[in-house]
């Protein structure tokens, strides 16, 4: 798969996770604590990791001869 | 982190992700790149601990732990009009800091305390909104309350080693000391949100 697809995943990624991380900065209430804890960091730290592999992958193809 | 730099920075990181992911052809030249990089590796990683370090601080407020129902009564005891009512007296006297009441007591200063005080919270998570919830009255601490919280500030205060009823046996500030003799559950500082004692209570400020 193109780099350029993968790298525009995880930007979605990880915009979605910052934008959960936002919104649960609003209320005082334990369940923006879960949301924030239980969705807003799982889905940033998931586009952050699938950023770096795809890095990883574009990495191994270049070098191939 | 204050609160504006935190918001600023998990602002700035979903701005650069959305950038990255709606103009993808921005990550083919090498600035480009490096912009995928601190956009999709280094700011979020700074944004969400900023944010973590909020939530964290937040969960030690006052008003955080008064935010389900069952606590309400709670709450409410921290205005009792009674000099004797501990956490009344505490609270009202700025003894511990208002805005942190709950988890000045309610935390043990050993290594992991605020971690088992997490974990207990999460737990009280679940009980109000998976679980059973308890009346107030029902509501009981989870082991008795340690000597070392209340020693945390009163020891070595002059107010309290000097005090008659610490004074009552030569060795009864020692047995306080050691936790041999209870602050709370051996008789002498019993009052603690007694909620039967609320309904005919006068508060002597507003209920926040």
């Amino acid at each position: 798969m193109n780099i350029k697809i993968k790298l525009r995943r995880a930007g979605l990624l990880v915009a979605a996770g910052l934008l959960l991380d936002l919104l649960s900065l609003i209320p005082i209430h334990p369940l923006a604590f879960i949301a924030f804890v239980g969705l807003g960091v799982p889905i940033t730290a998931a586009g952050t990791i699938y950023f770096l592999l795809s890095l990883l992958g574009d990495s191994e193809t270049s070098t191939n001869p | 982190m204050p609160l504006p730099l935190t918001l600023t920075l998990i602002g700035v990181s979903l701005a650069l992700a959305l950038l990255i992911a709606l103009r993808g052809s921005i990550t083919q030249s090498r600035e480009g790149k490096i912009l995928a990089f601190v956009g999709l590796l280094v700011m979020p990683v700074i944004a969400v601990w900023g944010g973590f370090q909020e939530h964290m601080d937040r969960a030690t407020s006052t008003g955080f732990c008064l935010s389900c129902h069952v606590m309400t009564d709670y709450g409410r005891s921290l205005h009792y009009d009674d000099a004797g009512y501990i956490p009344a007296v505490h609270y009202q006297n700025n003894f511990v800091p208002p805005e942190h009441a709950c988890y000045t007591c309610h935390t043990d200063y050993a290594m992991f305390g605020t971690f088992k005080a997490k974990l207990h919270g999460l737990r009280h998570i679940y009980v109000q909104y998976l679980g059973t919830v308890p009346k107030p009255a029902d509501i009981k601490l989870y082991a008795p309350f340690p000597n070392g919280t209340c020693l945390h500030c009163h020891l070595g205060a002059r107010k309290f080693e000097e005090a008659s009823g610490h004074q009552k046996q030569p060795d009864t500030l020692q047995k306080v000391k050691s936790g041999q003799l209870s602050c709370i559950s051996s008789g002498c500082h019993d009052t603690v949100h007694d909620l039967s004692a609320l309904k005919n209570a006068t508060f002597r400020s507003a209920i926040r």
